[in-house]
Order: structure tokens, then sequence, then C-alpha cells
């Protein structure tokens, strides 16, 4: 049986990708992660073994965030510097540059919109796990991520054709984009 | 190093195809962060609340309510 540190150490990375996704501002991603640490664990009592730590973490993480934004009232300041993407290009160039235009784009959806589309694309949540984690209904958390996809398909479209368009997706072009 | 983005399997056009492309980009930029490297001070902030705690003693099961 793992301990409750082995659990948050195995979960860091990826909190710290969600805090990534959820707030492009820099400063405030580590912040975010390192008060969630400090959140669960002041709290580990309140968590059972044997449920999903990762959805327990992602909520205290969100609701820090949003606590934060209400508290200080700067949305702009936490939301609104993007860090540069430190990711490794080697030969992947034009995917490389297709996951900045990505990032981008995916910065300046709604945080409404922008983190549920996390949460179900990439973090594995069902939509009523992600319903509960933004205490939301079902039914409004699948239209944001409607809406999410299709801002984000008409946002990334329109571009030159690069080597990571998709074949036979004439409507959907990702590459880079001249700003 | 990242992925290659490549094409993912199933509907090649369409709605469904863009969807599907919207994903795979998506899982590639998340893998990206996870892939960053970690400051140190998340472990070294871990290890001090343990041996914190160490000195007090604490339990593990509750309401499972995120604070």
């Amino acid at each position: 049986m793992t301990s409750f540190k082995d659990d948050l150490l195995s979960m860091l990375p990826k909190l710290r990708a969600f805090a990534r996704a959820l707030c492009s501002n820099s400063a405030m991603v580590d912040d975010l992660v390192q008060e969630t640490i400090l959140r669960a664990w002041a709290n580990q009592s309140t968590f059972q073994v044997g449920t999903n730590i990762r959805a327990w973490l992602f909520t205290i993480m969100r609701n820090y965030y949003y606590n934060e934004i209400r508290r200080k009232k700067r949305l702009v300041d936490l939301d609104g510097k993007n860090g540069p993407l430190d990711i490794v290009v080697g030969e992947s160039q034009p995917t490389c540059l297709h996951l900045k235009d990505l990032e981008r784009e995916l910065a300046s959806l709604p945080i409404e919109q922008r983190e549920v589309l996390i949460l179900v694309s990439v973090g594995g949540f069902s939509y009523e796990e992600v319903a509960k984690i933004c205490n939301c209904a079902v039914g409004t958390i699948k239209s944001r991520v409607a809406r999410a996809r299709a801002q984000l398909l008409d946002r990334l479209e329109g571009a030159d054709v690069g080597a990571t368009a998709a074949p036979g997706l004439s409507s959907v072009v990702f590459s880079a984009r001249t700003t | 190093m990242i992925e290659e983005l490549k094409y993912p399997r199933g509907a090649k056009s369409g709605r469904r195809a863009e969807y599907a492309w919207l994903g795979e980009s998506l899982r590639l930029l998340f893998q990206a962060y996870v892939d960053e490297p970690l400051p140190d001070t998340f472990r070294q902030l871990l290890e001090d609340l343990e041996k914190k705690d160490e000195l007090n003693g604490r339990g593990q099961s509750g309401s499972g309510k995120p604070p």
C-alpha cells in the first residue's frame, strides 16, 4: 500500500500539467501546485482511501484557483501572460509549432470551457466526474466541451496547410499562423 | 522529446474526424506539459511536511470531500 505522500508525488506531473492548462501565468502555475499540495496534506484526513485521488486533487486546485481569482480580482494578471512552452523540438518541428499554436488558442478560451475540455479530452474523466469536479450539471459540461471544441477548431482553421494537417481534412489546418 | 502528431485512426472526414484530430493534439500538448521537468521544491515540500507530521501523527480516512 502506497503512502499519501507517494500518491501525491506520483500525481505531481499531471497536477502541474493541469495547472499549466488552467493558468497560463507561469509564476502562478507553481503557486497553484504548491498550494494544492499544502491543502491536500493539511486535509488528508478528509480523503477516502481507495477513491479517485486525481479528481480530489484537481478539485482542490480548481477551487483554489477560482478563490484566488475572486479574492484578488485580477483575472487578467493571473491568466494573461503566456509562458513559453518548454518542449524539446527535435525532429518534430511542425508538431511543435502546431502545439504552440494550439496552446495560444487554448489559453484564449474562456476558463470554464478550457478546464472542461482538458479534463474530458486528456484528463481521462467522464462527463459525470467533471460535473462533480466543477460542481455543475452534466449537460452544462457537455455544452461547454462542445463550444470549446467548436471554437478551437474555428480558430485553428484557415491558416496555411502545414505538415501536421490531417489528410482529408480540408477545413481543419493545424500549422503555425503568422500573427 | 514530443511525439510526432499523427492522424488518428477512425473517421477520415467530417466533424468526428476534426474532433479526433483535436483530441490527439490536446493529448500531445498535455503530455508535453507532463514531461516538463518538475521543480525540486515540490518534492522538498512534501519531505518537510512528512517530517513535520512524524512529530504529530495523522489519520488518512475521512469524508472524501475536497477542501
